[in-house]
């Protein structure tokens, strides 16, 4: 499979999922679409050569982020009121494919009209450094940050989840 | 500058980082114990080092303090180093004294969960920390994330409906300014080949030449939308009133004092102030944004019947004061929305501290069941006179000196009616406390406040002292313009 067609099906599915996240009845389920939109933006990330950018996008966005989404919404859904969880289910996204497929329309026209070329843009980002050296020597201040990040995951996990049968 | 004083840096990452490790090997009853006063501690040398650090930069008439990271003395191409200068150092002094604060109020509010408190709070310092210390979008980015994750736990610590509430808004509106910020970022890489900041600031300063100008701008938007989600900048602030609504009161202190500002305006600042000055697209659309932020949150504020939802909303009008001084383009601008970030931080603080105070005192922040506790309460009553007459921008205190220069540098700009609009917004401010102050603090108490007492000591020590820096930073700071004009950056 060739990048060009890599891309396409990366932005298919996160439009697809982006929209179903969006106008989905269950918070659930628009976390893990989001999870979703996170993982082909992931893959994109990578094709086009922002590869530390689609690491963290996996491991952070995808994964972390999501397990706290889910977490977050199986504690508070029961607590919500009918009133709240109808105002949740009123189909107040209903243009929103709509006004998606013109902003698509409208940038794809313009990125044509200035004879945009994703391929012969994502040779610019080709490294000749080795993963390991950009991942060690290049970025230290990101490793922090990531160690920092599950860091606070395993904190909002004992936090979350602790004693719950006490308080929730 | 001898070499030696880079280590002074180490201190901003390694002393909260430290803390978090040693500490967690002691048991729950040490913890309890001793760790808020050692959080304490360390905000207090994090504010002695960024000062140490801003008088040495100025001595040694250096731009920034540059430094490799922990386990490689040395700087690579290319690498993401640290890098601070004058507005990070100023930006670790505002993040010190408000998590200074934040514990000597968590301290009697937080009783049952201080070590909870105390292991996310140093994480979010080192997020912030590693916010302002960074020299690369990707970084920044990262401790962004760091940031956002640690308000969102916080905010839910009680895991209250309202808290859980709050806090799924935020990480939600969150999430989704880290997909417009990462591919914005994503964008930007792919014409550069580095986010380093003086990279894409070159970059930016030619941008129509580059490979491909359209790929910029779309890129360029989706950062700036994104950091413009994550500082509550109208129209993407509905997250932020229920965020600092719901968070427990020193939570609130340290969101509305300083998290918002490092997670959102900050990068603004940079991005806008400093790499694109001369852009008048990116201006006059800063402007808008400015004068929306400022005229909606005060009349949100007017309408609000919550004290801390009323310091939410004016927090996103004081916000847009700081985007109008931005957009101006002149240093005389960019100074004034510093200086406006100063001061935001400290005055916001002080009122969340008396929220917290009142909170504490009465069980209740909802403005019309209260009345009448200046008398119980005069220290905090009289504090929170001090900080909404700061907020407002009456001399001589702190506010008065940032939104003076602010309008002035619009007037320069964007002429007489932009000006006219903030100043007139400023006014609001002065309305929509005066009304808070009459309805909490002033008139006959009520029956069932007459017994309450003035806060505990801690939560009126912090008060005081952010009044005092309110009093005292207003009383110097014409001598303060005067340096600047010295040095020439204004």
């Amino acid at each position: 499979m060739n990048n060009e067609l890599i891309l396409i099906v990366c932005m298919l599915v996160m439009l697809v999922c982006g929209v179903t996240a969006a106008m989905s009845r269950s918070m659930i389920k628009s976390a893990i679409n989001l999870a979703a939109v996170s993982v082909a933006l992931s893959v994109l990330m990578f094709v086009i050569g922002a590869t530390w950018s689609a690491v963290f996008e996996l491991s952070v966005c995808s994964g972390l982020v999501t397990v706290i989404f889910i977490s977050a919404v199986s504690l508070t859904e029961s607590k919500l009121d009918s009133t709240t969880q109808r105002a949740l289910h009123h189909s107040r996204f209903a243009m929103l494919p709509l006004i998606l497929i013109l902003a698509g329309v409208g940038i794809i026209a313009a990125i044509v009209l200035n004879g945009f070329d994703v391929v012969s843009t994502a040779d610019i980002t080709q490294t000749e450094k080795p993963f390991r050296e950009v991942f060690w020597n290049l970025r230290q201040a990101d490793i922090l940050g990531q160690i920092i990040v599950i860091l606070v995951g395993t904190f909002a996990v004992v936090i979350l989840f602790k004693e719950r049968g006490k308080k929730i | 500058m001898p070499d030696q004083f880079s280590m002074l840096v180490y201190s901003f990452l390694g002393l909260p980082l430290a803390a978090l490790v040693l500490f967690n090997l002691f048991g729950k009853r040490v913890m309890t114990k001793f760790y808020m006063p050692v959080g304490m501690g360390i905000c207090l040398v994090q504010m002695l080092s960024a000062i140490v650090s801003l008088v040495l930069l100025s001595q040694y008439n250096k731009d920034a303090i540059t430094f490799s990271q922990f386990w490689n003395y040395q700087l690579y191409e290319g690498a993401s180093y640290f890098s601070p200068d004058t507005f990070s150092f100023l930006s670790l002094l505002c993040i010190g004294l408000v998590g200074l604060v934040t514990f000597l109020v968590a301290y009697p509010v937080l009783p049952d969960r201080r070590f909870q408190f105390c292991n996310v709070t140093l994480v979010l310092l080192l997020g912030m920390n590693g916010i302002a210390l960074v020299y690369d979008l990707f970084s920044l980015y990262v401790f962004m994330e760091v940031t956002a994750l640690s308000a969102f736990v916080l905010i839910a610590l009680y895991r209250d409906a309202k808290g859980l509430e709050g806090s799924f808004k935020y990480l939600m509106m969150s999430a989704i300014a880290s997909a417009f910020i990462l591919t914005g970022l994503a964008l930007i890489f792919l014409n550069t080949g580095s986010l380093q900041y003086d990279v894409v600031q070159a970059y930016l300063a030619n941008w129509q030449n580059g490979p491909n100008p359209v790929l910029t701008q779309i890129g360029f938007i989706m950062l700036m939308s994104g950091f413009s989600i994550k500082a509550g900048v109208a129209p993407f602030h509905g997250w932020l009133p229920d965020a600092y609504q719901s968070a427990p009161a020193p939570v609130s202190i340290i969101l509305g004092g300083i998290v918002t500002k490092m997670a959102g305006v900050y990068a603004i600042i940079r991005l806008v102030g400093e790499w694109l000055p001369g852009s008048s697209v990116v201006n006059v659309a800063f402007m808008f944004l400015g004068l929306l932020s400022i005229v909606l949150g005060a009349m949100s504020a007017i309408g609000s019947t919550d004290f801390k939802r009323v310091l939410a909303f004016s927090s996103i009008s004081q916000i847009g004061y700081i985007v109008l001084g931005i957009s101006s383009g002149s240093p005389l601008g960019f100074v004034g929305a510093v200086f406006h970030f100063f001061n935001h931080s400290v005055f916001k603080s002080t009122l969340f501290v008396n929220s917290a105070a009142v909170e504490m005192q009465t069980k209740t922040t909802l403005i019309d069941k209260l009345g009448g506790l200046h008398k119980q309460m005069p220290v905090t009553g009289t504090s929170n006179i001090l900080a909404f007459l700061s907020t407002a921008g009456i001399p001589p205190l702190a506010g008065f000196w940032s939104k003076l220069l602010i309008i002035i540098a619009v007037w320069q700009a964007h002429g007489g009616v932009v000006a006219g609009v903030a100043l007139f917004a400023s006014i609001f401010t002065a309305v929509y406390f005066l009304m808070v102050q009459r309805k909490v603090f002033f008139g006959p108490c009520r029956e069932e406040w007459k017994d309450v007492q003035e806060a505990k000591f801690s939560i009126r020590l912090a008060s005081v002292l952010l009044s005092c820096i309110t009093v005292g930073v207003g009383c110097v700071f014409p001598w303060i313009l005067r340096f600047l004009g010295a040095q020439g950056w204004i």
